[in-house]
């Protein structure tokens, strides 16, 4: 039996309002046009080279209002900024969403915990921990003990030691209030709602001025976090590359010597920069910090207040890197099993549900075009090959053989076009197997009560999802597989219950040669916590898709 | 062992105001098994079907809303009124069950959080000798009141706590002695202090039960006239108490004469007392305002308590004038002697020094209206002892 004590706490910046302030002589501004609603100057920023606590170096913007956190900013330094320290939400649901979507996070706070009117808050950051407390903490701050901070010891601290001896954050979330709703109601309790999202919005929030590039001599991190020291709503930001080896050797430079563009003047916005346009869809500096490091083949991630440069990984490419400040540590069960990746099993510690989704698309030939800056011209590859096109037939009698043609960044070889145009196929058509999992188990198999390894999970993190048939109560569908596979044939069986032969025998031959996947990538992660009566609930959307279509000479 | 419920709020009412606090004795709390004071441990368990046992996930500990009911009666809150201090604070015996009916659905509709003590006082323990005090305390407020009256007398309540928290053991402890000491004090300023005799006056009080009802639908001048009333026979009472103490000096032979005199003394209070506890509290205020209201109540009580502190010198003078005293032991002995405790005094020290034997420890803490595994004296207590005469017959 695995004992849990599950706590949560939200810890606030508030930035009041101005009213009836004998400071202020005259009307404020209005707020700048970030959520941290205050104005800074900008001039005052810049990007600094700082060791990064889990080792190797990050490039942080900083100025003179920086915390540890962007969302924990020194109150002296911002007017009419305060720190509310822990409050335990009534209930908090945490969405982790993909890289290129705000995780968001809503929370209820008591009225009594909370009596604070939203109309006097001009912004509000949050911070949100989630984790559990081990035993003795738990039943000293039943008691009424605190931590030197006041909170009581049964409230999540700020970072915890697992079993494994590595002490780990518990704060899962950083960002601002999108919305606060205070609800006075009469029979229940009053409860203050709030809508969040996290950094991500903050960047995604700013456009990008068409006349600011980066400078692509400096490598990439560097580059990256010199730009966004432009934007006052970045202070405390941090640009990590990631290898750490591999740390400031990636310059955007080289790539654009072969381009079409002067590499003096960095790499352009494309569409000219957000400012020029305006409106919701300008090119935000999200936008064209990810432009740029598509563009030397890197991925942008968002952890926290770290901004992630990496070598892209695709579910196509083998062996996957760890991700960086992963806490899932491998691990063999007594059986001898080994666990490379978190593992829920059906039965055991969470309920499956697995679906395979229909493409609901037409199948299109593909064509990948990379401009090749030192010959001139254009390097094309295509998926299929041009004698195995699909022809879909269009009314009239017409036949539709054109290509979707995907133009890709420069200087990319004739195989690599190929192999992208096949993944574009693929994925076009694919047919895709989900498995959403819901369990009450903080950690996954082999985790003790102490090492919750599942409110680490982050989009794109690789699951192992099982289903335990060995017992008959598992499920009604374990019975029958094992009825099925009892018979001297699965064929026997089918048509025992009243199944065509013909039907039976092929779908027995099918059963027996799957190779069923069991490693999916978590497409979304869900953090439910109920602190009244539900506990904690993780939903895991996972996803993976059917290789139907892998020419012979591909290993999977 | 004794047990008060103390109801004390957290904050003032109103600027200017003092938190308000109620303490309820046994006949004015909740009935036995009535008062649940319930701990809750939130556990989400989680059980797969594969699984032989349920994984736990602990929540923390919650107080469930608990409902306490009881009963009120007039002449059970006579014998132990209720203990009342008001936003001005005033202190204020209350006797009435209305009264009580008053101050509940005035904190309830203050809403404010109101800190609820349980309080048991006596002996733990068979060697421990010192005076231990148990406290249970919770931190909430009222969400449900009702009150169901049966008659004038009797009031069926329930009150429904929602807590915020444990909260933490009141500032100063509910000292059920305190209001002993007042008592004897009270009484002993009463016989010290009267001098004149007019017994007919104090006889002057009897009311039937249609002159009650004349009362309760009579306007506030004939209340008024019913309140001066209650004060005058307040005061002929002290006057019997005067006599009574007096009796107890004279011989046997004159306490014998006394004694049909004191039976009927005994029986006029008690009629005064039924008599009064029949006329509504709301009767007793010059205005309908509810501090009011409980401020005569409590003016009553204070009334009542006198008339019952002279039945009792009334039943002592009865006794007294059993004993037939031989004439070299009575004269100057006084029925009621007050006794100072000092630092180490226990009953049986006390019974030795004043009449010579242990045997009588148990005489004086009846007298004194104290428990009778009540082990020692507090410093500076003052204790009635009582008559000498007694010692004859023991």
């Amino acid at each position: 039996m695995t004992t849990y004590y599950p706590s949560a706490k939200i810890r606030l910046a508030i930035r009041l309002e101005e009213f009836g302030s004998k400071l202020v002589d005259r009307a404020p501004k209005k707020a700048a046009k970030n959520l941290r609603g205050t104005a800074i100057d900008r001039t005052n920023l810049k990007a600094t080279e700082e060791d990064a606590p889990g080792g190797g170096k990050v490039w942080r913007i900083v100025g003179p209002n920086s915390g540890a956190r962007p969302t924990q900013p020194e109150k002296s330094a911002l007017a009419n900024t305060y720190a509310v320290r822990g409050i335990l939400p009534v209930s908090a649901s945490l969405k982790r969403n993909g890289v290129r979507l705000a995780d968001t996070l809503g929370f209820q706070l008591l009225a009594r915990d909370f009596p604070i009117d939203p109309r006097l808050v001009r912004s509000c950051a949050v911070e949100f921990f989630l984790g559990v407390v081990s035993a003795e903490e738990f039943a000293a701050g039943q008691n009424g003990d605190r931590r030197s901070n006041g909170e009581p010891l049964d409230l999540i601290a700020d970072e915890t030691t697992w079993s494994d001896g590595v002490t780990r954050s518990n704060l899962r979330f950083q960002g601002w209030a999108d919305k606060v709703t205070a609800s006075y109601t009469v029979d229940a309790l009053s409860v203050v709602n709030f809508e969040c999202t996290d950094n991500t919005r903050l960047l995604l929030g700013q456009p990008a001025p068409p006349n600011l590039r980066m400078d692509p001599k400096l490598p990439i991190e560097q580059m990256i976090a010199e730009y966004l020291a432009h934007f006052p709503a970045f202070e405390g930001f941090a640009v990590r590359y990631l290898p750490q080896v591999a740390q400031g050797s990636v310059r955007v430079e080289k790539a654009m010597l072969h381009s079409a563009w002067p590499p003096h003047l960095g790499p352009p916005p494309s569409g000219g920069g957000g400012a020029a346009g305006g409106g919701a869809g300008a090119l935000s500096a999200l936008d064209y910090v990810f432009q740029v490091a598509n563009a030397v083949g890197h991925s942008v991630r968002i952890v926290g207040a770290e901004i992630m440069i990496q070598p892209s990984n695709t579910i196509w490419g083998g062996r996957r890197a760890k991700r960086y400040g992963d806490s899932y540590t491998k691990r063999t069960t007594p059986e001898g099993v080994n666990l490379p990746h978190r593992t829920l099993v059906h039965g055991w510690n969470a309920d499956l549900e697995f679906s395979r989704a229909f493409a609901g698309t037409e199948a299109k030939n593909v064509e990948v075009r990379s401009y090749n800056s030192a010959r001139k011209q254009m390097t094309v590859g295509r998926y299929p090959e041009k004698g195995e096109k699909v022809i879909a037939a269009l009314p009239g009698g017409k036949e539709d053989d054109k290509w979707q043609v995907i133009a890709i960044r420069p200087n990319v070889s004739a195989e690599m076009c190929k192999e992208i145009a096949q993944q574009a196929y693929e994925a076009r058509a694919r047919t895709e197997l989900a498995v959403v999992a819901k369990t009450k188990h903080l950690g996954s198999l082999g985790a003790d009560g102490m090492s919750p390894d599942l409110l680490d999970l982050e989009a794109g993190d690789p699951i192992d999802m099982l289903r335990d048939m060995s017992e008959a109560e598992a499920s009604t569908f374990a019975a029958e597989e094992r009825a099925f596979t009892a018979a001297s044939t699965g064929a026997e069986y089918l048509v025992s219950l009243g199944y065509d032969q013909e039907f039976a025998a092929a779908y027995a031959a099918a059963r027996t040669h799957v190779g069923m996947q069991r490693t999916f990538y978590t497409r979304e992660a869900a953090f439910n916590f109920a602190a009244e009566d539900q506990g904690l609930d993780i939903t895991v959307s996972a996803t993976n898709y059917i290789e139907v279509r892998l020419d012979p000479d591909k290993k999977p | 062992m004794e047990s008060q419920i103390l109801l004390e709020e957290l904050g003032p009412s109103g600027p200017g105001l003092r938190p308000r606090r109620l303490i309820l004795p046994p006949v004015a709390g909740p009935l036995a098994g009535s008062a649940p004071w319930a701990t809750e441990q939130r556990v989400a368990p989680s059980w797969s079907s594969r699984q032989g046992e349920a994984s736990h996930q602990v929540l923390g500990s919650k107080l469930p809303p608990a409902t306490w009911s009881g009963e009120w009666r007039t002449n059970l809150l006579y014998r132990a009124p209720a203990l009342f201090t008001d936003e001005r604070g005033e202190q204020r015996q209350i006797v009435s069950p209305g009264a009580l009916d008053l101050v509940f659905e005035s904190l309830t509709r203050g809403g404010q959080e109101i800190r609820v003590a349980w309080v048991v006082e006596g002996q733990i323990g068979t060697t421990n000798t010192t005076r231990d005090v148990i406290r249970k305390t919770r931190v909430g407020r009222i969400t449900n009141y009702t009150v169901t009256p049966n008659t004038a007398d009797v009031m069926t309540w329930s009150v429904t706590w929602e807590w915020l928290g444990l909260g933490t053991t009141p500032q100063v402890a509910v000292d059920k002695g305190a209001s002993f000491d007042a008592e004897a004090g009270d009484l002993l300023r009463e016989i010290k202090g009267l001098e004149d005799l007019n017994p007919a006056k104090a006889l002057d009080f009897h009311k039937t039960l249609s002159d009650v009802e004349k009362i309760a639908t009579a306007p506030s001048s004939i209340v008024n006239d019913v309140q001066n009333q209650v004060q005058d026979i307040t005061s002929g009472i002290r006057e019997v108490a005067m006599v009574a103490n007096r009796a107890a000096r004279t011989t046997s032979q004159s306490a014998n004469s006394m004694l049909g005199f004191a039976k009927e003394m005994g029986a006029t209070v008690r009629r005064a007392c039924e008599d009064i506890g029949r006329i509504p509290a709301e009767l007793m205020s010059r205005d309908d305002e509810p501090a009011a209201v409980i401020r005569a109540n409590a003016a009553m009580g204070a009334n009542v308590q006198a008339l019952h502190r002279v039945d009792a010198a009334a039943l002592t003078l009865e006794e007294a004038s059993r004993q037939k005293l031989p004439s070299s032991k009575g004269g100057a002995t006084p029925a009621l002697r007050v006794h100072v405790a000092k630092e180490g005094d226990t009953p049986g020290n006390v019974s030795i020094k004043y009449f010579r034997t242990g045997d009588r420890a148990a005489d004086i803490l009846r007298a004194n209206r104290m428990p009778l595994h009540r082990a020692t004296f507090e410093p500076g207590e003052k204790l009635l002892i009582p008559s000498q005469a007694l010692e004859v017959e023991t």
